[in-house]
């Protein structure tokens, strides 16, 4: 069947250690609560790259909307976090919606230009409108009620953490069921071959349209958590830096599986964090190597080695087996 | 008038001067997307190579300004091959996405190399005194920095027009930005016509980032700083429309000086919104679908 | 506006009726004032030589290419200004002459993708496709009609040639066409899969009319009713099968363009 999900038997344990967390790593919870949002956000671009074949480049775009869009209804005293995070959201899914029909007029090479170009837009736009955004010195007054009314917002980071990471268990089973549908089968098709879709009669540019839209609406979620999360929004949401970052974790992890997304999030995020005192530019070698790295093992990143090495595993134990009278 | 005219004719001077540089770094990347369809990213990465060799020979031995640059030019380009043959060569076949990824690596690379060689700061130069000399050109005087970019590059762009619709190479160059499988059935030699565009195209990426390092200072962030402009330039002129791309490289500078010069608080943002609008209005360059 | 009749009874219009169609590229004219029509259930074969506008055609029709001047109904539609989906939603589906399929799925992934969209189950976006039972039954039963039904589960990279053609169809025939445009849907293949190619199209519904471009006079004889004869761009002749085969001007054109021996090699 559908080869990208066959991984289902590994999930239901990788959820439970991710709660896990909490009890191991209690005094790590920030850090896994960033690593959350980052994987919220390489899955909302897995959707648009991996699955409906959008390149872009300036998916922080919707990053950044969602975060300033949470801070901005914080700020007007909308204090209740969960609608926040929905309402930012649907804001960047709007955003999407103007953007969208022109981005995706192009395919390919002016598709990577014409996002990177939107993403700088957006950066020097964030950078002047300084009254809404605190301009270099960002927003950080971000009062929230407790979540649900009941959870107090902790130091720990305990509350964040378990937030943070029920939107990326619901983000992930929503964009789990997208690419399980037969949309997603129409999005995976046009990616391998948008002429023969529109040969087959399919609405092309609407399939594309509505994949661009989940995407942004995700990516706005993360966008919105990691504002609430942190209790401060910067410039940097915009900033290419952003959008490199989560398709340098989403190629790690590997395109298209969904699965990808979060295992390149957990480990880049803590490489990252192991590299934290190191001088910024001597980080660039990491990443640089790690791209480098990617495109010369191949389709797949480290979910696509690790199915091959299962497969191979299989393979050799399924010989032996038969070698055997 | 006279506020008006002293405005212009600085717009004109320092907006021509910087579109010729960025002439010289874009169309390199305009002929490697026309030709190979390999998405380069790392362009600029070979300017900034450029600008830091030149340098580097004219502050150790003393080169002067000129033949350093031209040096830099012939080295990076010699240098360019190898790592078109090591890299790029495997990308002519791989996804875009993978020709994205594996050209920000190296950019990234080169970046974190800079500042490991020559540290994280802009590096100190200086032109010679005789381009730091004003100019009087009569109704104004002018930096002649500025004055010898412009000059040098008509001079360019003579000579890459004499190159391109004049020659051999440049026939082939074009047969081939035309229609790929059709110059390769008429016996040519596609693969030795990747390395030497490459090779050109680089060269001239280090040329301009040798002369304009005035005006693009040189530091370890360079290739992605002017990557923008670059695409720009590239996304505006249209894909291998090598003709375009001069007019459009000044256009570009043009329209950022004056946005800078005439708008200086919101400057870089209206350009970016010009260009923005510009691009999504015509993704396939400003003159798609017009030219032939 | 006038509508396209059969010359028949004026209340049964063609199936596909295109009238006068143009198209140049810049100086090469590869389509010069050519008229067409296929009634239900025609079997019409498209011959000429290499680069004579028969792929052109198709995508004039098909609205791949945007025609100069000419008009093109389905049934008693106007689809000349229509887009090549909306096409495709009033029956008219072709095949590529170069495989065009979907090559990092599976081979029943294809044909879904094709029963999907017409069905427009495509547009629900959290309905798992495996939920969809019929679809994935209705794969099954379309691969079949071409012999398919053992490679369903691999991937069309994996696929030899010959079977990515008669998948080709198989995407063609999940779309439920009146009018199917193949385009040399047997060329390059293997005797083997060409006869299973064959007999696939010979066992499709008799009220498709079928639009064959093909070389093989063989299987002209064998398949078409009527055969039209393109040449640069113009319609050199339309009749029967015999009666072109038997015509002095058809053969000059072919022995003059010179490597057509597949011509001769009727019989
Ligand atoms: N997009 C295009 N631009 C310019 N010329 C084209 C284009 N497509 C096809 N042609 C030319 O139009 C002519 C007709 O091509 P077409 O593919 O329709 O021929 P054909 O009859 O299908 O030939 P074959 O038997 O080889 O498939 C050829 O000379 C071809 O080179
Ligand atoms: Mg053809």
């Amino acid at each position: 069947m559908n080869r990208l999900l066959q991984w289902p038997s590994l999930e239901a344990p990788f959820w439970v250690a991710a709660l896990a967390v909490v009890v191991i790593f209690p005094s790590d919870l920030s850090l896994a609560t960033a690593i959350a949002v980052m994987a919220l956000f390489a899955v909302s671009l897995d959707l648009a790259l991996g699955i409906a074949g959008i390149l872009t480049l300036g998916h922080a775009l919707y990053f950044g909307a969602g975060a300033y869009a949470a801070a901005a209804l914080a700020t007007l005293g909308w204090a209740e976090p969960v609608s926040g995070v929905v309402l930012a959201g649907i804001a960047a899914a709007l955003l999407a919606g103007v953007a969208g029909p022109f981005i995706l007029r192009s395919r390919g090479l002016p598709l990577i230009m014409v996002t990177l170009v939107l993403g700088l837009f957006a950066f020097e736009l964030a950078n002047k409108a300084s009254d809404f955004t605190g301009g270099d010195n960002g927003l950080s007054d971000i009062v929230l009620a407790p979540v649900l009314g009941v959870f107090h917002w902790s130091v720990y980071a305990r509350v964040e953490y378990l937030y943070v990471l029920a939107f990326l268990f619901v983000g992930f089973q929503g964009a789990k069921r997208i690419v399980g549908s037969s949309f997603g089968l129409a999005l995976r098709g046009i990616r391998d071959n948008p002429v023969r879709m529109a040969y087959l009669g399919a609405p092309v540019q609407s399939h594309l349209l509505r994949a661009y839209l989940s995407s942004a609406l995700l990516a706005g979620v993360a966008g919105a958590l990691s504002a609430q999360t942190t209790r401060f929004v910067g410039t940097d949401v915009l900033s290419i830096n952003t959008s490199i970052d989560v398709l340098v974790m989403l190629v790690l992890g590997g395109t298209g599986s969904l699965y990808g997304a979060l295992v390149g999030a957990i480990v880049y995020m803590l490489v990252h964090h192991l590299a934290a005192e190191w001088n910024p530019y001597h980080w660039m070698f990491i990443i640089g190597a790690l791209l480098v790295f990617v495109v010369r093992i191949g389709e797949g990143g480290l979910v696509g080695i690790a199915r091959r090495i299962t497969e191979r595993s299989r393979q050799t134990i399924g010989r032996r087996a038969k070698g055997r009278p | 008038m006279e506020p008006f005219f002293a405005g212009a004719s600085f717009i004109a001077l320092y907006g021509i001067s910087y579109g010729i540089v960025l002439f010289m770094l874009s169309v390199g990347l305009v002929l490697t997307l026309g030709l190979m369809r390999v998405v380069n990213l790392a362009h600029a990465a070979f300017a900034a190579i450029g600008g830091y060799v030149a340098v580097g020979l004219m502050n150790t031995l003393g080169m002067p300004f000129v033949a350093a640059a031209l040096a830099s030019a012939l080295l990076v380009g010699v240098g360019s091959l190898l790592i078109e043959r090591l890299v790029y060569t495997s990308l002519y076949q791989a996804s875009e996405l993978d020709q994205v990824l594996m050209t920000i690596g190296l950019m990234f690379l080169t970046t974190a190399s800079l500042n490991l060689v020559f540290g994280p700061d802009v590096v100190p130069a200086r032109l010679p005194a005789w381009l730091m000399q004003g100019l009087d050109l009569g109704f104004r005087k002018v930096q002649t920095y500025r004055v010898f970019v412009i000059a040098l590059g008509l001079a360019l762009i003579t000579l890459l027009w004499l190159l391109f619709e004049r020659t051999q190479f440049g026939a082939r160059l074009r047969a081939a930005v035309d229609n790929r499988s059709m110059a390769a059935a008429t016996g040519i030699d596609v693969r030795r016509l990747y390395s030497l565009a490459f090779a050109l195209g680089s060269a001239l990426a280090a040329f301009g980032g040798a002369i304009g390092f005035a005006m693009l200072p040189l530091e370890p962030l360079y290739p992605f700083k002017y990557l923008t402009l670059m695409l720009i330039v590239v996304s505006l002129a249209g894909m291998g429309n090598l003709r375009a791309s001069a007019g459009v490289a000044v256009l570009v500078g043009v329209v950022d000086t004056a946005a800078r010069y005439l708008l200086p608080v919101a400057g870089a943002f209206v350009v970016y919104g010009v260009f923005v609008v510009l691009t999504l209005w015509r993704p396939n360059g400003l003159f798609a679908g017009r030219v032939r | 506006m006038s509508e396209p009749m059969s010359e028949s009874g004026a209340s049964t219009p063609y199936a596909l009726t295109a009238r006068g169609l143009h198209k140049r590229f810049g100086g090469l004219t590869v389509a010069d004032n050519i008229h067409l029509s296929l009634p239900a259930g025609a079997r019409h074969a498209l011959i000429g030589p290499n680069g004579a506008g028969k792929t052109t055609l198709v995508g004039l029709l098909t609205g791949l290419l945007r025609i100069d001047s000419g008009q093109i109904w389905l049934g008693s539609t106007d689809v000349t200004r229509l887009s090549p989906q909306a096409r495709v939603k009033h029956g008219l589906v072709r095949t590529f002459q170069v495989n065009s399929l979907f090559p990092s799925l599976t081979v029943r992934q294809n044909v879904e993708l094709a029963l999907s969209e017409h069905a427009g189950t495509s547009r629900s976006m959290l309905r798992s496709i495996g939920s969809l039972t019929h679809l994935a039954e209705r794969a099954l039963a379309t691969l079949a009609q071409v012999g398919l039904e053992h490679e369903a589960g691999r991937r069309v990279s994996e696929l030899a040639y010959g079977p990515q053609r008669l998948l080709e169809i198989a995407l063609a025939l999940a779309l439920e066409p009146r009018v199917l445009l193949l385009d040399e849907p047997a060329a390059g293949v293997a005797s083997a899969d060409a006869e299973r190619m064959m007999s696939a199209i010979e066992r499709l519904p008799c009220d498709i009319a079928i639009l064959m471009i093909e070389h093989d006079m063989r299987i002209v004889r064998r398949f078409a009713q009527t055969v039209t004869v393109l040449v640069a761009g113009q319609v050199l002749a339309t009749d029967t099968p015999e009666a072109i085969m038997t015509s002095e001007a058809v053969r000059r054109v072919y022995l003059g363009s010179g490597g057509q021996a597949r011509y001769d090699h009727r019989s």
